[in-house]
């Protein structure tokens, strides 16, 4: 295709956002309890937030969240917003890791909001976020729950594709979680990557990891399941695992995505209601 | 850094904190010797010890400086300059304190915080002003050194210094004790880190809570590692 002298002054004209697509989504969806079964309540999509709900034989409902965007860059904005009503169970994971790619200088979002009511469980499962060079994310996570209300929640992060010699060292990153119960902070996360690599080196930092992971678990039990996550753990190099009354925290962090994955996997298992990863996450 | 002299403005009573109380204050609150225990927590730096990672002077040095630059000490400077900044407002730093302590995932690091924050609460009742009714319980120690310091009307970069300072000082003498290295070596990571705390201190005045941020995930580990240490000196 030729350009002409019109063409290319129309072209120069866009403004950079015009130009480049921004990605939204919207998803949300509510489940509660009928006859001692979880059923669906409302759901709710919009632009690349997909939801879908396979069929399951447990007590929960699985909800699969899809990005049709394909990953995320500089701009972008999806939201996801769950409530799983009094007595209910509800899943929550993601169909393929997200995928952060370079950012030409915007911030991506998400942006998760969570509510459980009293004696629900909730699990938070999403799969890894892949963090490419020069992209750039800013998470939230918050959560509330009721009296009784327990929960699960993973955040993993890849620096890169191990497999194509990737670090991703100048990515940038921030996550920030608020987990309430009856309105009380119970627990929260501040991380944050600026590119730095004394972050990337530091032996009190990352220490040259290309993976971490943070898993959080508020139960009555979790100084009983303190000691099974331990059990685990044993042996991996960079893990360590902590309760505090209901609060249990996992931290990992390993040289790839690989290692990571196979030291997140049983602890999920064993920390989520089901008793199980969901199902994706073993395709 | 000037220290200046402030106007100190409470319960409707009007105080003027002249250059030598701002200086006395601080020496005392940040001085190993006051009341609080300080000495016997390691902040997660005793296991890294134990593990290896941590041998000698300069591994020291640089796990302190991570953990201010970019690690769990810079969120709780964060904290306590926040708590500085509106020490007046009760309900705020109850807030403070309450994320302080949510931010801390490590039961022994956890256990520090509260110990610390409630020992200091109870030793500022010794200064006029009622300093402790300012603070929550339980406090986190940075929420109620920030409060306390703010009340009396310390600046934010005068009270960070001598926070951090103290900080850097509490985890030398850890090395010193358990690596150990000696006093010179010890002295030799305070002169290297002045300058480090100095350019932490002054970002300070323009972070609020919405900065928070830490990468400081294997200094988490080793924190949380602490509770199943098989012997160990420190309470952290």
């Amino acid at each position: 295709m030729s350009l002409s002298a019109a063409n290319i002054q129309s072209l120069a004209e866009q403004p950079p956002a015009a130009a480049m697509q921004r990605a939204r989504g919207r998803g949300r969806i509510a489940v509660k309890t009928l006859h001692d079964r979880t059923k669906l309540d409302t759901l709710f999509q919009e632009g690349c937030a997909k939801i879908r709900l396979p069929r399951t034989h447990g007590k929960a409902i699985e909800a699969v969240l899809i990005n049709t965007a394909g990953g995320l860059t500089g701009g972008d904005d999806l939201r996801w917003e769950a409530n799983a009503e009094a007595g209910s169970r509800l899943v929550l994971t993601t169909q393929a890791c997200e995928r952060v790619y370079k950012s030409m200088g915007d911030v991506a979002h998400i942006e998760c909001r969570l509510s459980a009511g009293a004696g629900a469980h909730l699990d938070w499962l999403p799969q890894e976020t892949i963090l490419f060079e020069d992209s750039r994310l800013d998470r939230t996570l918050e959560v509330d729950l009721d009296e009784g209300a327990t929960f699960t929640a993973v955040e993993a992060v890849l620096l890169g594709r191990a497999a194509m010699g990737e670090a991703a060292r100048s990515a940038r990153m921030s996550d920030r979680w608020r987990i309430r119960r009856n309105g009380r902070l119970v627990h929260a996360e501040a991380l944050r990557l600026t590119g730095s690599d004394d972050e990337r080196d530091g032996i009190g930092l990352l220490a040259g990891n290309h993976a971490f992971a943070t898993v959080l678990a508020i139960t009555p039990d979790a100084d009983r399941r303190l000691h099974h996550v331990r059990e685990i753990l044993a042996g991996t190099r960079f893990a360590a695992a902590s309760a505090i009354g209901e609060r249990l925290v996992v931290r990992i962090a390993a040289p790839s995505g690989m290692a990571l994955r196979k030291s997140l996997a049983p602890v999920l298992a064993l920390l989520s209601g089901t008793g199980a990863l969901p199902r994706l996450w073993t395709i | 850094m000037p220290i200046p002299v402030i106007t100190m403005n409470m319960a409707g009573t009007t105080t003027t904190m002249t250059e030598a109380r701002v200086l006395q204050r601080l020496l005392a609150w940040a001085s190993p010797s006051f009341p609080i225990g300080g000495f016997a927590y390691s902040a997660g730096l005793e296991t890294a010890i134990a593990r290896g990672t941590v041998r000698d002077a300069s591994a020291s040095r640089r796990w302190i400086a991570d953990s201010i630059g970019h690690g769990s000490a810079h969120n709780e400077a964060i904290l306590a300059a926040e708590a500085c900044r509106t020490s007046q407002d009760r309900q705020r730093v109850a807030e403070l304190s309450e994320l302080c302590l949510a931010l801390t995932p490590a039961l022994h690091r956890h256990a520090e915080s509260i110990a610390m924050g409630n020992a200091f609460a109870a030793a500022v009742s010794a200064w006029p002003g009622e300093l402790t009714r300012l603070l929550p319980s339980p406090c986190a120690y940075p929420v109620a050194f920030g409060a306390v310091a703010g009340a009396c009307g310390i600046g934010i970069e005068t009270a960070l210094i001598a926070y951090l300072t103290a900080y850097t000082q509490a985890q030398i003498s850890v090395a010193i004790r358990l690596i150990p290295i000696g006093q010179t070596q010890g002295l030799g990571i305070l002169v290297a880190l002045e300058h480090l705390i100095e350019v932490e201190v002054r970002s300070l005045s323009s972070l609020t809570i919405d900065d928070l941020g830490s990468a400081g995930i294997t200094a988490d580990i080793a924190a949380m590692n602490h509770e199943t240490l098989e012997t160990k000196i420190f309470r952290s």
